[in-house]
């Protein structure tokens, strides 16, 4: 006491009680391993040297905590910064793009790592990390993608609490407590996904660089020839009904009109709006249909002949002049429209061709393919009537010309060397060609790429239509009937059109197309499963629109009027604390008693019902001792039960117990 | 200038806001020797860290607002999950703390007083980063487990003698993720003795005593060394001789011997200063003469008490300093 009241010194701090103000061993290495993670899937889509900065962020700081290298000091960090920036202006030229904003960003994150000496430094870099996660689904929305983004979740989760933790645990049940943080946040996840409502874009922000898929805006033999062997998919599309027959699906994307002797290109850029088409009703077959289309990184859509009306949440597409659906911006972001389409449509007086359009539509280069243009001009010169010049061209494919994947290489006067001399060829080959042999007859026509067919997926009841369906055919203007189409590759292999590529090829072209998925039925079902849970995927999460969510929610709910909605969140709300306060009970247990106790509890309740009930502050000896004087038969018993609590409570001999219990049980006999 | 008079402006409407945020709390819970934590006595409340993680999901949905990506909307609203989610863990992480006032240690004025409490976490996950601090004193952190009682000293400054209520008791924690902080204000009748702080002084006037040269008795006690004796219950530890007792030859005390005259008396009359100077040059004396192991007694008016030795001497002279005509609102603090 004394030496106690003389040591005056002041209050020592109990520093090492306290929360630690440097990062800790264990701290550490989770954010380093987090950080790794998290940057990993996006520097497959960021400049090599990204790698790098965080390569030496992170030797940097493991050799500051082992205490070989010193912090960086300002100049170092400044000389870090420049280096960065530098590098991500060279790296995108200046351009201020999605992936620039990513690249700054996961730069700041990696070179925070020098400076995150305490867990309030710690903490900030968590809050970056969850930015970073954030930024991993503007390069890949798969559901893969999905789940690793989890995982990241995770793993912030867990650093972050052992932040804050303040004794020891193994990295697993870290973990497993981290992904319990995850797991109860899930359920009201999912309410606030499918509740909140959808905004549009608020700003413009910056483009990310798109890989442009698909076919172009110039199309020459052999382009589509080469998408052939491309299975990735184009895009999916559902009907609200029964879907038209294989002949019909002509999924028009692109209308070009300009012909340079070799390519064909479009002059004019989707001006216009669409002449307004009148129809009776009766005459109509109208389709209507939703696509999702993949991200191809061109504005234009596609959809079947004609488009009479198209919706999207953000309002983005509209129809043009030549019937074709275009978007705003080139499409970058997978998106879903609906469109509905009229199969039939009668124009007889709804158009007419300007002699200027007439003179544009039957343009060619003066002196490219001379032996086309001739053989052309001699069936006008016979004065044939249009259908008949249509017929005679026709039936010139009918003959000798083969359908294959691998055309020989064509010249200057592609047209010339593919009628009269190599006769093989793809789709674009007979559909340029065909145009071309009509406009040097004096007929108007233009060439049309899009896509034809599709796989049916039964599963989801959806049409895949891939790459390799892109296909080119001509469209005829026919006085008094307007645009018509015709496809002169179904005249030399129809069965592409009836069943799909595969089935017109050769076996030597088959074996190019027929990949090993293909080749077996098992295999084959394995990925049409996969593509339909893409398409779910795709359907209900990544195209999960204020559309969908008025659908879902009406057919969840019984409707979407905010009173029904607030009532079932006021609701799900209850149902939430309810849960917690149940789990919050079970988990409070009050402190077992030992063995003995509980077992001298069993003997009081004897004793109660014989009325005698221990006091509050009674030790067993006076409760007995009392209970004795007037019930001295209980002696023995009693006795016998009281020596035998003493010596397992108090002289530690707890084999005794098992008697103490059979003496209990047996009481008061 | 300005800024100055806004300081003590913000200042000042602080403390009536805190003075009143007491009155609330102490209405609510009233003072108690055993207090259990739960939903009637702990807040929860995100902290400036909470507000940067709203910020930082506010970000990401306005990326995915603007990107139309629901993958990264989806995040921002499991952000927003886990904010609640948080907040539950960390009220579940406090709730079902018992926290009970064991004992305070006496200590001198400007010294920090040692409460000691005893917390006890009744659910299975146990406590984590919980911390504890009086309304004016430094912060502790500990961690509970499940079923184990620990005690925890927990200080606080105190200033002038008499008995601290060191007021109310925050016990908080941030756990798990450092954006929400679950607190409660325990009112808890906790109370320490404080001495005056010894300040030397003339040595009070000592009634009858001589120095050795004029033939005083030759006593135990002093700084000079006489010899060993064999260990007596009682003896002070800081006798023992750790010599011999490591080389394993027994338990023996060390004497002294000093030569004084036979007892001192502190007397309140013999210092010539303002009560509490007084207060603590008797204290310091009071120290001194049980260091030089003089026998001592004390004379305050009204108070006497018969010279002697020891630990229990010392504490009730230094009590009776201690409480000595005390203020009355500080005796009303017993």
């Amino acid at each position: 006491m004394l030496a106690r009241l003389r040591g005056r010194a002041k209050p020592t701090k109990t520093a090492a009680k306290r929360q630690p103000e440097y990062l800790v061993r264990d701290k550490l290495a989770l954010l380093l391993v987090m950080q790794a993670l998290l940057i990993l899937p996006l520097l497959f889509n960021l400049p090599a040297w990204l790698w790098l900065v965080w390569a030496i962020a992170a030797l940097w700081r493991t050799q500051m905590f082992r205490g070989r290298w010193g912090a960086p000091g300002s100049l170092v960090k400044a000389i870090l910064v420049f280096a960065c920036a530098a590098g991500m202006l060279a790296s995108y030229s200046g351009r201020a793009s999605t992936e620039t904003m990513v690249g700054l960003l996961v730069c700041t994150f990696s070179l925070k790592l020098l400076e995150a000496n305490s867990p309030r430094d710690a903490q900030l870099l968590i809050f970056i990390g969850l930015v970073v996660t954030a930024t991993q689904f503007l390069f890949s929305q798969t559901p893969q993608a999905a789940a690793y983004g989890l995982l990241c979740v995770v793993l912030i989760l867990t650093t972050w609490r052992s932040l804050y933790l303040t004794h020891e645990q193994t990295t697993p049940v870290r973990l497993k407590r981290g992904a319990m943080i995850l797991l109860h946040a899930l359920p009201m996840m999912l309410v606030l996904f499918v509740v909140i409502p959808r905004l549009g874009p608020l700003w413009a922000t910056p483009n990310q660089q798109m890989a442009k898929t698909g076919f172009s805006d110039s199309v020459s033999p052999g382009d589509l020839g080469n998408l052939a062997l491309d299975t990735s998919p184009a895009f999916r599309v559902e009907f609200t009904n029964q879907p038209p027959s294989t002949n019909q699906l002509y999924w028009r994307g692109l209308v070009l009109d300009e012909f340079d002797g070799r390519a064909w290109r479009m002059r004019e850029r989707w001006g216009g709006r669409p002449a307004d088409l009148t129809a009776e009703d009766s005459e109509r077959e109208l389709v209507d249909y939703s696509i999702i289309v993949e991200p191809h990184g061109q504005p234009w859509l596609f959809s079947l002949m004609t488009p009479r009306a198209v919706d999207t949440p953000g309002k983005s597409i509209r129809i043009t002049a030549d019937s074709l659906l275009m978007n705003r911006s080139p499409v970058a972001q997978r998106m879903r429209y609906q469109v509905t389409s009229d199969l039939k449509i009668d124009r007889k007086e709804a158009l007419q061709l300007s002699d200027s359009q007439r003179i544009f539509y039957t343009q060619l280069p003066r002196d490219s393919n001379p032996q086309t243009r001739a053989l052309a001009e001699s069936w006008r010169n016979q004065n044939l009537r249009t259908d008949q010049i249509i017929a005679r061209a026709l039936a010139l494919f009918n003959r000798e010309f083969t359908y294959t994947l691998q055309p020989p290489v064509l010249g200057q006067h592609s047209v010339d060397e593919f009628l009269l001399v190599s006769k093989r060829g793809f789709c674009e080959h007979f559909a340029s060609s065909f145009s071309v042999l009509l406009r040097a007859a004096g007929i108007p026509a233009r060439l049309v790429v899009g896509y034809q067919g599709g796989r049916w997926n039964p599963l989801e009841n959806y049409l895949l239509v891939s790459q390799s369906d892109a296909h080119a055919w001509t469209e005829v203007w026919i006085d008094g009937q307007g645009w018509q189409m015709i496809d002169p590759t179904a005249v030399v292999a129809p069965n592409r059109i009836e069943q799909g590529m595969n089935e017109a090829l050769g076996a030597t072209d088959q074996e190019l197309v027929t990949d090993a998925w293909q080749s077996s039925s098992l295999l084959y079902n394995l990925q049409l499963r996969w593509d339909a849970a893409t398409y779910t995927w795709q359907r209900w999460v990544l195209n999960y629109d204020s559309t969908a969510q008025e659908g879902l929610l009406s057919r969840l709910l019984g409707g979407t009027e905010t009173w029904r909605i607030t009532l079932w969140l006021i609701g799900l709300g209850l149902i939430g604390a309810a849960l917690f306060a149940w789990a919050l009970v079970r988990s409070h247990k009050k402190p077992t008693n030992s063995a003995e106790i509980r077992a001298i509890k069993n003997l009081e309740h004897k004793l109660r019902q014989l009325g005698y009930k221990r006091k509050t502050g009674e030790t067993l000896g006076d409760f007995t001792r009392r209970i004795l004087v007037s019930e001295p038969q209980l002696r023995t018993g009693l006795t016998k039960i009281l020596i035998l609590f003493e010596q397992i409570a108090y002289q530690n001999q707890p084999e005794k117990l098992f008697e103490l219990q059979q003496t209990i049980k047996q009481f008061p006999r | 200038m300005l800024p100055l008079i806004a300081n003590s402006l913000v200042a000042g409407l602080r403390e009536r806001w805190q003075q009143r945020v007491y009155r609330w709390i102490d209405r609510r819970s009233p003072r108690a020797l055993q207090v259990q934590l739960t939903r009637k006595n702990l807040y929860t409340f995100p902290n400036f860290t909470g507000l940067l993680y709203l910020l930082a999901a506010l970000v990401i949905w306005l990326l995915g607002t603007n990107y139309q990506n629901n993958l990264i909307l989806g995040l921002s609203y499991l952000l927003i999950s886990i904010f609640v989610v948080s907040i539950l863990h960390g009220f579940a992480n406090l709730s079902g703390i018992t926290v009970r006032f064991v004992s305070a240690r006496p200590t001198f004025a400007g010294d920090s007083a040692a409460f000691v409490l005893e917390l006890t976490c009744i659910h299975k996950a146990g406590c984590d980063n919980l911390e504890l601090r009086w309304q004016n004193g430094e912060t502790q952190t500990v961690t509970l487990n499940y079923n184990e009682p620990l005690q925890v000293t927990v200080r606080c400054e105190s200033r002038t003698r008499g008995y601290l209520r060191p007021g109310r008791l925050l016990v908080q924690s941030r756990f798990p993720l450092g954006i929400i902080r679950c607190w409660s204000w325990l009112n808890l009748d906790a109370v320490a003795l404080i001495y005056p702080a010894p300040i030397a002084t003339d040595e009070p006037h000592a009634q009858a005593s001589d120095g050795r040269e004029e033939g005083g008795t030759s006593q135990r006690g002093g700084d000079d060394f006489s010899g060993l004796r064999e260990y007596q219950p009682g003896d002070p530890i800081k006798h023992i001789a750790w010599k011999q007792f490591a080389q394993d030859k027994g338990l023996f005390t060390k004497e002294y011997q000093a030569y004084f005259s036979a007892e001192k008396w502190l007397d309140w009359d013999s210092l010539n200063h303002l009560q509490e100077l007084r207060l603590s040059g008797l204290c310091y004396w009071a120290m001194e003469y049980e260091r030089r192991q003089i026998p001592f007694g004390l004379r305050l008016p009204g108070i006497a008490i018969a010279p002697a030795l020891g630990d229990y001497h010392q504490q009730t002279v230094l009590k009776a300093l201690a409480e000595f005509n005390l203020p009355r609102e500080a005796n009303h603090a017993r």
